[in-house]
């Protein structure tokens, strides 16, 4: 089953690595050493310590980046986007006016859903205090990925899930 | 459980006090599950209790895995949400297996086994959620050519008998099914 797994996972990173990639909707994880270039439309975004993300367009995505990640692009036509980030993540100076700083990144991601506006939301005329952005740097020319490492560094948060649906097997109850 | 536990224990005992003739043998393959319609892999450690010029007795220890996609449901604030995981099926079998040799080369094998299926559900993010272990039994047949340097190729059929299972106490329901594979390996 590893086998398949890591099979599975270099795939995926191969096609990640690729230029021009369309992805797909739905939540997206960007891992380590991942340097995806496409589109973004109607998603949600993690991008982890040294994962450098590349958007030529987006629109109507709500992307998080922790500290070490990258974002850059998201270019001219591009609307309702919005970015969260950690103190230590890099955002090309064009989006860093318009992003926000969060504490933590990964409780910021478990809790999007509830704790976000979504991306047709209006943002308030006179938000609580200034939007501090920090124009962290990159984490390095190589990246180091181990999976120990993003183990400790982001340990599980609550909550924990109610329910599971599989897509091959059917409930009993 | 317990009866997953006395079934394994009955088989690793009896294989144990086998008096292994032979050599052993290693064979890897894949194969298609009917149901619930999904590929899989496996691997089996083997080794051969009798041998003669018409029939040979193989035991053996089988790993056989396959996965499957799955949606998780938060609930926060009186609010849902669902992200992506995945369930993987690990079956660990002990087997008995009666080869009857067509040719120098040739040969059809058939036999049966029983062991646990160990299931676990993680998140996107590779975290583990739940798990579940159940009973598992199987029965197999196939046809197998064996070249005169140790290596085998064969291909098969087996059914599957296995256990509903259950996780974050949702019971799912599974199937008995057939399953048709094609493997490889040596004999040393």
């Amino acid at each position: 089953m590893n086998v398949l797994r890591l099979l599975a996972a270099a795939i995926l990173l191969l096609l990640a690595s690729c230029s021009s990639s369309r992805l797909v909707d739905g939540s997206r994880v960007f891992e380590a050493g991942e340097h995806p270039i496409g589109t973004l439309k109607s998603m949600d975004v993690l991008i982890e310590d040294g994962a450098k993300v590349h958007v030529d367009y987006g629109e109507a995505c709500r992307v998080f980046i922790a500290s070490g990640g990258s974002l850059t692009g998201l270019g001219k036509g591009s609307r309702n986007v919005r970015v969260y980030l950690e103190d230590g993540a890099f955002v090309s100076p064009r989006l860093a006016s318009s992003s926000q700083v969060v504490d933590d990144i990964m409780s910021a991601w478990q809790e999007r859903h509830t704790r976000f506006l979504p991306t047709h939301a209006q943002e308030p005329a006179n938000p609580a205090g200034p939007r501090r952005v920090h124009f962290g740097g990159y984490y390095g020319s190589t990246y180091r990925y181990d999976r120990g490492y993003r183990y400790h560094h982001y340990h599980r948060p609550s909550p924990r899930p109610t329910s599971v649906s599989s897509s091959s097997y059917r409930k009993s109850n | 459980m317990k009866r997953t536990i006395t079934a394994i224990s009955l088989a690793l005992c009896g294989m144990a006090s086998a008096q292994l003739q032979g050599g052993g043998g290693i064979i890897l393959g894949g194969g298609y599950l009917e149901d619930p319609g999904k590929g899989y892999a496996f691997a089996q450690i083997r080794g051969t209790l009798y041998e003669d010029d018409a029939f040979a007795h193989h035991v053996f220890l089988e790993i056989l895995g396959h996965g499957d996609d799955a949606e998780l449901t938060y609930a926060s604030g009186g609010s849902f949400f669902t992200e992506d995981g995945d369930i993987a099926f690990v079956n660990v079998t002990a087997n008995y297996e009666l080869e009857m040799k067509l040719s120098n080369w040739l040969s059809v094998y058939g036999g049966g086994g029983l062991g646990a299926e160990f299931v676990s559900l993680d998140d996107e993010f590779d975290y583990n959620i739940d798990n579940d272990t159940n009973f598992v039994a199987q029965t197999f047949v196939g046809l197998r050519a064996q070249y005169q340097n140790g290596f085998a190729i064969q291909a098969g059929a087996r059914y599957i008998f296995r256990e509903d299972f259950s996780l974050l106490g949702d019971q799912f329901i599974t199937n008995d099914s057939w399953a048709f594979e094609v493997g490889a390996g040596f004999s040393f």
